[in-house]
């Protein structure tokens, strides 16, 4: 996502289109917060949006959580059959532990934060809407109402995205 | 409008066209005053216009505060330490726009009023007051009409 299209999107809905109560910086912190909130209330809700697959390679016992990591959906063998924690491997702090040469993490990830409005979101576009929303209502009444306007977004967004419309089979109606 | 055609407003507002009380240096130097009272009802009402900005190149760690600094903008990631500008530790060594509130420079006779149009004469009623006030008179009357014209308040309704 074009971080600079979602500032100016978000200096829009606060009624600061002439840089006047917010910097560039303020807007690159928002944009980074309220990215995680999003992706952290989409994974509670069950969304696929965040979920994403990485190969876990053990050296002397441990290998490192990919630096994206925010909450696990389940560890895989090398054959892909699901392993509980306890099933030979563990996690502990920003590691697993484990004997096997390999393991398949899936996981939530946390989108990258950027450091300049000139750098790409790690955000799909279908969340730009979201994004902004939730970067305004952060800067118009702080933290709080932030993570409030993540929870509306992802419940909006993870029913309708992910589940189909059942089709009536009834006869009558 | 240049200083020259301010002075010329001033002397017919303070009945002065023959020179006989004020010099051309008073009324500039009242001028200059009313620029910097103006400049700060801009800066006040958070007006783009009392913005000025300048790069700070990618590693650059400070610099020296401009010579018409007022103060920084909502935001910025420096601090500001008396005589330079300097990075907020932890915001990282990127370019940068710093943006900054400015007091314009004084000016003098041959010049030009160094605000836009509208608040040129904002500047000039302010002198007009001050140099009515040296003389004695009471200048509430050309006070109230300063704030009327400056349009106090309407950039506040914007922001």
């Amino acid at each position: 996502m074009d971080a600079q299209k979602a500032a100016l999107e978000v200096r829009l809905a606060v009624g600061d289109p002439q840089r006047m109560k917010w910097s560039d910086f303020d807007m690159v912190r928002v944009l980074n917060d309220a990215g995680r909130w999003l992706f952290d209330r989409l994974a509670v809700r069950g969304s696929s949006l965040p979920v994403k697959r990485a190969t876990l390679t053990f050296t002397d016992g441990a290998a490192a959580l990919p630096t994206d990591f925010g909450s696990i959906i389940r560890m895989e063998g090398a054959d892909g059959t699901p392993l509980f924690r306890g099933e030979g491997w563990e996690m502990i702090g920003d590691s697993v532990l484990s004997e096997a040469p390999t393991m398949e993490l899936l996981y939530n990830r946390l989108p990258k934060r950027i450091s300049a409005l000139s750098e790409t979101m790690d955000i799909p576009d279908v969340l730009f809407q979201s994004l902004v929303a939730v970067a305004a209502a952060t800067l118009s009444g702080g933290a709080a109402d932030g993570l409030a306007q993540a929870e509306r977004e992802a419940a909006m967004i993870a029913q309708r995205r992910e589940w189909g419309r059942i089709p009536d089979g009834r006869v009558w109606r | 409008m240049t200083v020259t055609e301010a002075l010329a407003t001033i002397r017919r507002r303070v009945n002065d066209e023959e020179e006989r009380v004020f010099t051309d240096d008073e009324l500039v130097g009242y001028l200059n005053s009313g620029v910097a009272v103006t400049a700060m009802d801009l800066i006040r009402s958070k007006s783009p216009k009392a913005v000025k900005s300048f790069p700070l190149g990618t590693g650059i760690q400070s610099a020296a505060l401009p010579a018409d600094f007022h103060s920084l903008l909502p935001g910025m990631p420096l601090y500001c330490d008396g005589s330079s500008l300097n990075r907020l530790p932890g915001v990282g060594s990127g370019a940068l726009e710093v943006r900054y509130f400015f007091i314009p420079a004084a000016v003098s006779d041959g010049e030009d009023v160094p605000l836009q149009p509208g608040d040129a004469e904002t500047a000039v009623n302010a002198a007009v007051e001050l140099a009515l006030m040296r003389i004695g008179y009471d200048v509430s009357p050309e006070r109230a009409f300063r704030l009327l014209a400056a349009g106090n308040g309407v950039q506040d309704a914007q922001a």
